[in-house]
């Protein structure tokens, strides 16, 4: 069963990430990214990371995909034609992916991961709630100031495209 | 599992009554007799649209971009569906048992947002790409609020679990969270409020108003293709409705604390509590006119965004209180 | 193994969810008529030709209500677990009432935090939105008020 689960999230990653590669139409790429994000929720799942599983839904796939779609919808200078992409400085664009690629390949080996099974937490969302309160309070207060500066940003720049 | 078959029956034959007794409400409201001719007095109405609904050409507009068309209700259906599979049935039936419960409702739930774009966007229609925008703009408004209203919910509670929020709820109608903690009345009205414009019901069918838009993103599609978008939006309705009474009015319990106490009873109460509620939605479609956009945006965020945080606030103090 | 069969009811859910409509439109496959016509396929605008596609250009209004929507949900995401153990009993036994007071104090500084953006968004105008002015018409009527005074 969960072998199943497994083989069919690795399709879901597999095939939005096909899309977003092969596909020209830019809004069909931002579509097929909710289907990738999608299926690494259901891999924290998975992992017993559930609360990871639920912000990925809330926040990625519900928010992110919005505004990157809405982002396509906006900027679109071509009145009537679909919005597609074209393919500029192929070269450059292959070494820089393939670099990325494999310095993320040495990364993730490097990395001393924990690959022993997890316990199941019955309250695994309150325990990250307790450290968010004790251990990593500055780390919590500082988000906050991040997604004030990062407000304060977007604010400027939409001001700025609004008044074009 | 059981708790699947209970929701997708439930939500079917709610939806056959739903609009009938949407219509007989605005029939009553405008002082007429609405639907009488299929059936003793019209009940029948809805069954015969809905026969009717299923023999309709498909039509497809061959300038629509066909994959996202043909997803698009599918997506809208499936999130609203599933935010239903962390609800309980009653008192011995808890539905999905992930801590995140009331978490994962509302992330589920807000991929129909993405549904409704595709669908707007796909249709290559004017009316249906602005009905969609302004639904997206809209939803993703008012779910700031709505969740500021449900964290209110959470700080007396402590917990995610939708069942668990039941139990603690248990004694009599003296022990619901609405009376035993009146803090949260007004955490309640904004969550109505906010729940309204998440279904795109009037006052907030911005989206979907006929008289400018047609049908909003919707207007596309036909045969059964739209009646799926109504099912998703009466789903919505009985959703957030069920989610009201559980989060306020103490879910399946009952009123009296000693009686009415069963499975069967317990499963009552939370319809009930839950179609009272629907019926304050239609009673508020036809009654309340419909809002401008720059009205829509300043009411969430100038008004309700605000307010539910100063209730955080209050709610933290007041269990600060309460635990003395 | 509870966490995985919880999200095997939400697996069901969606499944079954889809099959559902799957079943229903094949059902309606088998009912309904089908014969196009290039007619019949017309995009709909109100009875016209429609003139071009709709994807164009939109307001950029939209984009900035994503963009604040998109921070307050991270905002409410990271306060979902802080109210879950907010009023825990047993942590505030084991820390004296010390535990309600400090958490409450710590995410008052973090949603105070947040306020101030609202607070800059709203004060730069970026919630308002774009809503056209009515001109007043300079038409003047050639009936007197007083006119209509004395029609009764």
């Amino acid at each position: 069963m969960i072998i199943t689960v497994q083989i069919f999230l690795l399709m879901m990653v597999l095939a939005g990430v096909g899309i977003i590669l092969f596909t020209r139409n830019i809004v069909h790429a931002a579509y097929a990214l909710c289907l990738t994000l999608l299926g690494i929720a259901g891999v924290y799942v998975l992992v017993m990371s559930e609360l990871l599983a639920v912000v990925q839904i809330m926040l990625y796939a519900g928010g992110v995909v919005i505004l990157l779609a809405f982002g396509v919808m906006m900027t679109n200078r071509l009145r009537g034609e679909k919005v597609l992409s074209g393919s500029n400085n192929k070269w450059i664009g292959r070494i820089i992916s393939v670099g990325v690629f494999a310095g993320l390949c040495y990364l993730i080996s490097i990395s001393p991961f924990q690959t022993t099974s997890v316990e199941k937490n019955e309250d695994q969302i309150a325990q990250i709630g307790v450290s968010f309160l004790t251990d990593h309070i500055v780390a919590f207060e500082l988000i906050a100031f991040v997604l004030l500066v990062a407000l304060v940003g977007a604010a400027y720049l939409a001001k700025n495209a609004a008044d074009e | 599992m059981i708790s699947f078959a209970f929701y997708l029956a439930f939500l079917l034959i709610f939806v056959v009554f739903a609009v009938y007794a949407e219509r007989k409400t605005a029939a009553f409201i405008q002082n007429r007799l609405g639907p009488m001719e299929v059936g003793p007095k019209g009940i029948l109405q809805t069954v015969a649209d809905l026969l009717k609904m299923l023999q309709k050409e498909d039509i497809r507009a061959s300038a629509v971009d066909i994959i996202p068309y043909l997803l698009a209700p599918f997506i809208v259906f499936a999130a609203v569906f599933t935010g239903f599979a962390v609800l309980p049935v009653n008192a011995d039936l808890s539905g999905s048992t992930i801590t995140s419960g009331v978490f994962f409702l509302l992330a589920i739930v807000s991929l129909d947002v993405l549904g409704i774009l595709m669908a707007g966007w796909a249709s290559n229609n004017k009316y249906s790409l602005y009905g969609a925008m302004r639904s997206v703009a809209q939803i993703i408004s008012y779910e700031v609020p709505l969740g500021l209203s449900v964290l209110c919910v959470i700080i007396i509670s402590g917990t995610l679990d939708l069942h668990q929020m039941s139990v603690l709820q248990s004694g009599g109608i003296l022990s619901w969270y609405i009376i035993s903690h009146p803090v949260l009345i007004i955490p309640f009205f904004i969550f109505f409020i906010s729940g309204l414009a998440e279904s795109n019901r009037t006052p907030f069918d911005l989206p979907e108003s006929e008289s400018e838009l047609i049908g909003g993103y919707h207007t596309e599609y036909s045969g059964f293709r739209w009646g799926i978008f109504m099912l998703s939006e009466y789903g919505m309705m009985l959703l957030l409705s069920i989610l009201a009474s559980i989060l306020f009015f103490g879910g399946w319990n009952s009123p009296m604390e000693k009686i009415a106490n069963g499975p069967i009873w317990s499963t009552f109460w939370l319809l009930s509590k839950s179609l009272l509620l629907i019926f304050v939605q239609m009673w508020v479609r036809w009654t309340l006119p419909r809002l401008r956009v720059d009205q829509l945006m300043s009411l969430s965020w100038k008004y309700l965004t605000p307010i539910s945080i100063v209730m955080l606030f209050v709610c933290a103090l007041w269990k600060l209180w309460l635990i003395g | 193994m509870i966490q995985i069969s919880g999200f095997g009811t939400v697996l069901l859910f969606i499944v079954g969810g889809i099959g559902f409509l799957m079943i229903t439109l094949l059902v309606g496959k088998l009912l309904r008529p089908n014969n196009p016509t290039t007619e019949k396929q017309t995009t709909y605008e109100s009875g016209e030709e429609p003139s071009g596609t709709a994807w164009g250009q939109f307001n950029v209004r939209f984009y900035i209500v994503a963009l604040i929507f998109l921070l307050f949900e991270a905002e409410l995401i990271f306060l979902f677990p802080w109210a879950t153990v907010f009023g825990d009993e047993q942590l505030i036994a084991e820390s004296d009432g010390l535990w309600a007071q400090f958490s409450m104090i710590e995410t008052f500084i973090f949603i105070g935090i947040l306020l101030v953006g609202l607070a800059y968004v709203w004060s730069k105008g970026m919630l308002e939105w774009v809503r056209p002015k009515p001109k007043a018409s300079d038409f003047k009527s050639r009936i007197p008020e007083s006119a209509y005074k004395d029609f009764k």
